[in-house]
């Protein structure tokens, strides 16, 4: 079973069980692991509860597919985005349960948590910096400070819409100067 | 590889950022969990988005500063006073220096500007308009990581309290 196989290859193997079990859901793993981390990423803000998400919902993905119970790619990734979404609940749920000693800590341990792709602090300072005031300010409160559009466009009192565009030509910039080879940055 | 109905950078911009509406959001998720290449597009927004979420700024409040020591962040702090030309040796067991910038009278409420100039250009480093500062302490603490390296070692700090007041230098020449 080649790892490019497409879903309903994978799907088939793994309910068929046999020789191909293993490879096809190590196949079917490395496909969604990826995919599933960005969906637990965007909605918990977090790199190891991310992880979380990717075990939680591979366990249950796997489970589904040996029992035959999804077999259609499109029900795949239905399957898949309903299991991301209980997971998310399930862990927001327990965070709430645990009680944390307080945001703050959680925000600071996230500033020094290890993101997966590592960006130097001076790289990241240098484009920022490249940036014009305006755009930089609206990438530092979405983004660092975590304030809703309506919120960003009140403290720099422009609309919302403004905002919005503002916020996508910024992040392509910051990512292209994050990209580029050293003599090229700003 | 490719992908009939690719989602653009700005949907994935405004999806990241919380600005779709639950329909559409759910829609660009379906789709994300089924495609490679735009969710490989939206990898780039998370990671660029995450760098930004997790950086310590240049500037940070006392609040942001407890609840680092509080994760466990090694941090040393190295007072300065107004006018001071200080001599600053990064140690290797410290993973962030606070350079506490001291002596200022900040009312609670009040405006700091914070610029940062390279001593040998007088070419800008960075600029803070509504700088974080420790009114109880009188001072403003410029977060220094061991990856500035990379930048202009000696700098200038200027503080400016209140609009039209005069700045308070520092001058901070570094030893990574």
């Amino acid at each position: 079973m080649k790892a490019e196989a497409p879903d309903g290859a994978l799907l088939a193997a793994i309910a068929l069980g046999g020789a191909g079990l293993r490879e096809a859901e190590r196949a079917l793993c490395r496909r969604y692991a990826p995919r599933i981390r960005l969906y637990g990423l965007r909605h918990l803000r977090d790199e190891e509860r991310a992880r979380d998400v990717v075990q939680t919902v591979l366990l249950g993905v796997l489970q589904a597919a040996r029992e035959g119970r999804v077999r259609e790619p499109e029900q795949l990734v239905r399957f898949v985005l309903g299991t991301c979404r209980n997971a998310v609940l399930r862990l927001r749920e327990l965070d709430r349960r645990a009680e944390p000693a307080s945001n703050e800590v959680l925000v600071a341990a996230a500033g020094m948590e290890t993101p997966r792709d590592p960006v130097n602090a001076a790289v990241l300072l240098r484009c920022l910096g490249s940036l014009g005031d305006r755009a930089r300010r609206v990438v530092e409160l979405s983004f660092h400070e975590e304030l809703e559009s309506d919120e960003v466009a009140e403290r720099l009192e422009i609309t919302r819409g403004n905002v919005r565009v503002i916020r996508h030509r910024a992040l392509a910039a910051l990512r292209a100067c994050l990209d580029a080879p050293v003599r090229e940055r700003a | 590889m490719s992908c009939a109905s690719a989602l653009s950078w700005e949907t994935l911009v405004d999806w990241w950022a919380g600005d779709l509406d639950d329909a559409a959001g759910s829609s660009v998720e379906e789709h994300l969990l089924g495609c490679d290449v735009c969710s490989g597009v939206a990898g780039r927004v998370a990671a660029t988005a995450e760098a930004v979420r997790t950086m310590v700024p240049p500037v940070v409040g006392p609040d942001r500063l407890a609840g680092l020591v509080r994760a466990g962040v090694r941090i040393l702090e190295n007072p300065i006073a107004p006018g001071q030309i200080n001599d600053f040796h990064f140690p290797r067991n410290t993973d962030l220096a606070v350079h506490v910038l001291g002596g200022l009278v900040i009312p609670a409420g009040a405006r700091v500007e914070v610029t940062l100039r390279s001593l040998a250009t007088g070419n800008l480093l960075g600029h803070v308009e509504d700088a974080p500062f420790d009114a109880r302490r009188g001072a403003v603490y410029l977060a220094c990581q061991r990856d500035y390296a990379q930048l202009d070692h000696d700098l200038v700090a200027e503080v400016r309290v209140g609009k039209d007041e005069p700045a308070t230098e520092y001058t901070i020449l570094h030893h990574f």
